[in-house]
């Protein structure tokens, strides 16, 4: 299935990134909370019965990004506020990359630490890209910053990486974000 | 039926880990941020109202009220909470009135529990920048968010009652 993709974790990606500083900090927090979900969840996965992993997975990173949030909300809470309900729902974002990485790395914990960071990475990256973008054309034109900006200029970020995976003839795209649906 | 015992089990311990890191947390950040605030000789009202220099708690009739003096000296203000009752739960707001000219000077909503996205709209700039300037009687005014009507009225008229009550208090005290 060439050149189809599964496109996943828009919800923060679309709402969050009016500016370039609120897409870094939630990046962070995404890259931040897979990396330790992956780590801790890698030395304790083999004490645990196959039924409850998932179930497990989703308790660790919600403890995470739990934590994160409890550190933003009473230090910095300007910050938190910037990030608003879509905090929470980073969990989402960071169990498909923790379950990615895990999945990944089965073959040995090492690998799956290294593809949680390049996955965080790449999502972080995609972020920043996204903000900065959007407050670029948001100073243009003030579409940029509402929900509907934030698709169009994701759509345009994606048209260009299509047209240059098309160049290159790689399958692969940003990390993480994209997945071949034919695994 | 071992195999789902052992299952149940590892949830609930996972579960268990979770809320004792949860919990630790909150009190470590918690103690972290409180002395942050004591370390700098602020009072917490100090984010809501900068310009002012001191507040001096006053107590009219039961009711605590801070008063927010400038670098002169001269009371300013008056800043007091006051509890609405939500669409959710208790909504509280922070006030801040000026006793001479009966104008708002700017509101603040501190805590609130109110549906995401919809009523916890009223903790929005755009919402709370209504008040400012406004007298109780201007108060009627303010037009509700559409989609937080509930929530935004609420806060308006505990806005409104307090205020006048407030300033009747203040009335009576200072001669």
């Amino acid at each position: 299935m060439r050149g189809k993709r599964l496109v996943v974790a828009l919800l923060p990606l679309v709402l969050v990134t009016t500016t370039w500083r609120t897409g870094v900090l939630m990046g962070l927090v995404v890259m931040v909370a897979a990396v330790a979900a992956t780590w801790i969840f890698g030395l304790i996965q083999h004490y645990l019965p196959p039924a409850s992993r998932l179930a497990c997975q989703i308790i660790v990173v919600g403890t995470l990004i739990g934590l994160v949030d409890l550190w933003l909300t009473l230090l910095y809470p300007e910050r938190r506020q910037q990030l608003g309900i879509y905090l929470p729902l980073a969990t989402v974002s960071c169990l498909l990359l923790v379950s990615e990485a895990l999945e990944a790395g089965l073959s040995g914990f090492g690998r799956a630490i290294r593809r949680a960071v390049s996955a965080g990475g790449g999502y972080l990256g995609l972020l920043l890209l996204v903000g900065g973008l959007r407050e670029l054309l948001g100073r243009l034109n003030p579409l940029a910053l509402t929900s509907a900006g934030g698709f169009l200029s994701f759509g345009l970020l994606l048209g260009v990486m299509a047209a240059l995976s098309r160049r290159v003839g790689s399958e692969r795209a940003i990390a993480g974000l994209f997945r071949r649906d034919a695994r | 039926m071992r195999e789902q015992t052992r299952t149940v089990l590892a949830i609930g311990i996972v579960a268990l880990c979770s809320l004792g890191v949860l919990g630790g947390a909150y009190l470590v950040i918690g103690q972290i941020a409180a002395g942050r605030l004591a370390d700098s000789g602020l009072s917490p009202y100090h984010d809501f109202l900068p310009e002012a220099v001191s507040f001096t708690p006053v107590e009219f009739a039961g009711r605590v009220v801070h008063e927010a003096r400038d670098a002169s000296g001269a009371a300013f203000g008056l800043v007091f909470t006051e509890v609405a009752e939500g669409f959710c739960g208790p909504i509280e707001i922070l006030v801040a009135l000026n006793p001479h000219s009966e104008q708002i000077i700017k509101i603040k909503i501190l805590t609130q529990t109110e549906t995401p996205g919809l009523g916890d709209r009223i903790t929005a700039p755009d919402f709370t920048d209504r008040f400012s300037g406004k007298r109780a009687a201007d108060l009627v005014r303010i037009d509700a968010i559409s989609g937080a009507t509930i929530s935004s009225q609420a806060v308006t008229a505990a806005v409104d009652k307090s205020v006048r009550q407030v300033l009747a208090l203040y009335r009576g005290e200072t001669p």
